[in-house]
């Protein structure tokens, strides 16, 4: 079965963890005993059945009404499935909003219709980070329309609020879909609900459907490469981000530009075990095999989009392919918290890359502090 | 249950298991002896060119099942395993969480220490818990093996670059995104042994292996991997609802895990 990776963005409170645990509580997804613990844990603290809590696990979580760390629940839907992954909305929980959003396809957004709510400065921030790690479709669900009486006019308000925002990043954006609803009382969640009778659209899992039965792309004539991991014995492991290997051709070590003998020694999928004839291998890791040395850059200073959780410093560390490097940077615009900044940075040795538009495995690195700690990250 | 593509499943697995190669020196491998974590030695095995490159610890507390030693003794010869067993006590008044806890636990760090390992691969899946559910691929623990579950690091992508916090250890978990079903349709399109346990007999068979104490057979009639598979594909009771560490008291898998267990 063909499983899509789907992330719930949205502000605290907008109902991320509550939406996914209706899906899954509709769908059956879940088993009976999960459903039972978390209407059991409700009870006990005094509220209704809460769905959330069938995602939210952790005692700390279901106490204070709030995700801490991201999860995933599986729901199957006609022929493929749904993988939700559910993300914290609070600020200082970014890095695990990140760890979510990072391995997802596409996003809904929800957004409360709710007095005072809406549209928030969080929301909009997770839809920047959401775009900048690589989603480009994203369906809108205007949720809790059951707080204003499922208003036409609410819903239209922050459909076109909505709109304004996204207008000038529309360029990275392939896909919007507005959907309202509510997630607690399950309204244009799997059907259509009789409730907004003015909404003569899809609900939100028929609209996700049609997105992953229109949306799939092939890649055709790429190139070949193929990062390196590491070496066990007398071979070198690695992964196939593009194009395919052969037996007999030439290949370029990169970022050395030195071209060598491999000899394809195992493969299974994506993941292969080589013999390279003239290299040393205690220096392989970082490193990255093409069949086309065009294929890739070669650089020590890079230009790149970042994002900074705790603000930029001058100098830090970037995770690129799994490896670190120290950075510099020197920028002298403010240092503010979630801070994006455009600029170059110098590395201490030159590596192999490529835009982030072109291969995004090989245009993508997490930002680390000088203590190792997680603080954004960039895309070149 | 959902099928998910085992050929994906697998590429992702191989390729953690050959980062955690790459990061850490001193590796080391759980084993139950149950279906997930022999699975996972199959898989490290064809990560690694047919050999478990790592010694394989089992937590021994004296009180598995006797099919459970009879199949680690012959697959550790197969398989030509570095086994390491690391002898548990047990306590007979103690059963649950302070016998999973106190004694599983205690001697896993035992064992840790003395062969200074610093990553474990452990072969724990999302679907089993909620709170598994939260985990991330390589998960780090201090060294009194605290999870801190309230800040656990970031992992973008598939960039597992967890730093071991104060003389700890991080655990791999290649197996994270597999479901029940996956496991036994791998096992079954790779032929991979598996402890009889799991099979059939008088009616009832154990769908989730933990030691003679705490674990309960279901009813089944499932005498193959196909029949185990379509049961799965109906079936709305937990998996590990026939352990009683999971189901004696609220938040017990999330105690348990903070204090280092499995």
């Amino acid at each position: 079965m063909d499983v899509y990776k789907i992330v719930i963005i949205g502000d605290k409170d907008a109902g991320k963890s509550t939406l996914i645990g209706e899906i899954a509580t509709l769908t059956k997804s879940v088993s009976e005993a999960r459903i039972n613990e978390a209407k059991r844990e409700s009870k006990k603290l005094g509220k209704e059945f809460e769905p959330a809590f069938i995602l939210d696990a952790f005692k700390e979580e279901r106490e204070k009404g709030l995700t801490i760390d991201t999860t995933t629940v599986e729901i199957p839907y006609k022929d493929v499935a749904f993988q939700f992954i559910d993300v914290p909305g609070h600020e200082s929980l970014i890095k695990n909003m990140l760890t979510g959003a990072s391995n997802a396809e596409m996003g809904v957004v929800i957004i409360s219709a709710k007095q005072g709510e809406g549209l928030t400065r969080e929301t909009k921030l997770h839809i920047k980070l959401a775009n900048m790690l690589g989603i480009d479709k994203f369906v809108f669900f205007i949720n809790k329309m059951d707080t204003n009486g499922y208003s036409k006019e609410k819903a239209i308000e922050i459909w076109n609020e909505t709109h304004k925002f996204l207008l000038p990043f529309i360029n990275d954006i392939k896909y919007i879909g507005f959907v309202p609803g509510s997630a607690l009382n399950g309204d244009n969640i799997l059907k259509r609900s009789r409730k907004i009778s003015w909404y003569k659209g899809d609900s939100l899992m028929e609209r996700l459907y049609g997105l992953v039965k229109n949306g799939k792309k092939i890649d055709k004539n790429m190139p070949t490469i193929i990062t390196l991991q590491g070496t066990f014995e007398d071979k070198i492991f690695g992964k196939i981000i593009s194009g395919d290997i052969k037996q007999n051709k030439v290949y370029y070590l990169m970022p050395d530009n030195k071209k060598v003998f491999i000899k394809l020694y195992e493969k299974n999928g994506k993941s292969v075990s080589l013999k390279i004839s003239n290299f040393n291998k205690s220096k392989i890791e970082n490193k990255l095999l093409t069949d086309d040395k065009n294929s890739v850059l070669v650089s020590d200073l890079i230009n790149a989009k970042m994002f900074f959780i705790r603000g930029p410093e001058k100098d830090f560390y970037i995770s690129f392919l799994g490896r670190k490097y120290k950075a510099t940077l020197n920028y002298k615009g403010n240092k503010k918290k979630l801070l994006f900044v455009n600029e170059a940075i110098k590395l201490e040795e030159k590596i192999a890359y490529q835009n982030f538009n072109k291969i995004k495995e090989l245009g993508r690195f997490a930002i680390y502090d000088k203590n190792l700690n997680f603080n954004g990250f960039g895309i070149i | 249950m959902i099928e998910q593509n085992l050929k994906e499943l697998e590429e992702k697995g191989i390729y953690i298991l050959r980062e955690a190669n790459a990061r850490f020196k001193n590796i080391a491998v759980l084993w139950s002896m149950g279906k997930d974590s022999t699975a996972m030695l199959y898989l490290i095995r064809k990560a690694f060119l047919g050999k478990v490159p790592f010694p394989v610890i089992h937590i021994d507390n004296g009180i598995d099942f006797p099919e459970s030693y009879k199949f680690r003794d012959e697959l550790a010869k197969k398989w030509h395993l570095n086994l390491i067993v690391a002898k548990s006590e047990i306590k007979p008044e103690i059963s649950g969480f302070s016998c999973c806890g106190a004694n599983k636990t205690e001697a896993l760090k035992k064992v840790l220490k003395d062969h200074k390992f610093d990553a474990l691969i452990v072969s724990i899946r999302r679907d089993e818990h909620s709170v598994r559910a939260k985990e991330r691929i390589f998960s780090p623990r201090d060294k009194n093996f605290k999870w801190n579950y309230k800040d656990q690091p970031a992992e973008l992508w598939d960039d597992y670059s967890s730093k071991i916090e104060n003389e700890g250890h991080v655990r791999i978990h290649p197996l994270l995104d597999w479901n029940e079903i996956d496991i036994w349709n791998y096992i079954k399109k790779e032929h991979i042994p598996v402890n009889p346990l799991y099979f059939s007999r008088n009616g009832f068979r154990y769908r989730s292996l933990g030691c003679t104490h705490c674990t309960v057979p279901i009813k089944s009639s499932a005498k193959t991997i196909d029949d185990i598979i379509k049961e799965l594909k109906v079936t709305t009771i937990e998996e590990r609802a026939g352990r009683e560490q999971d189901k004696e008291k609220e938040y017990v898998m999330q105690k348990l895990r903070a204090l280092g267990y499995m």
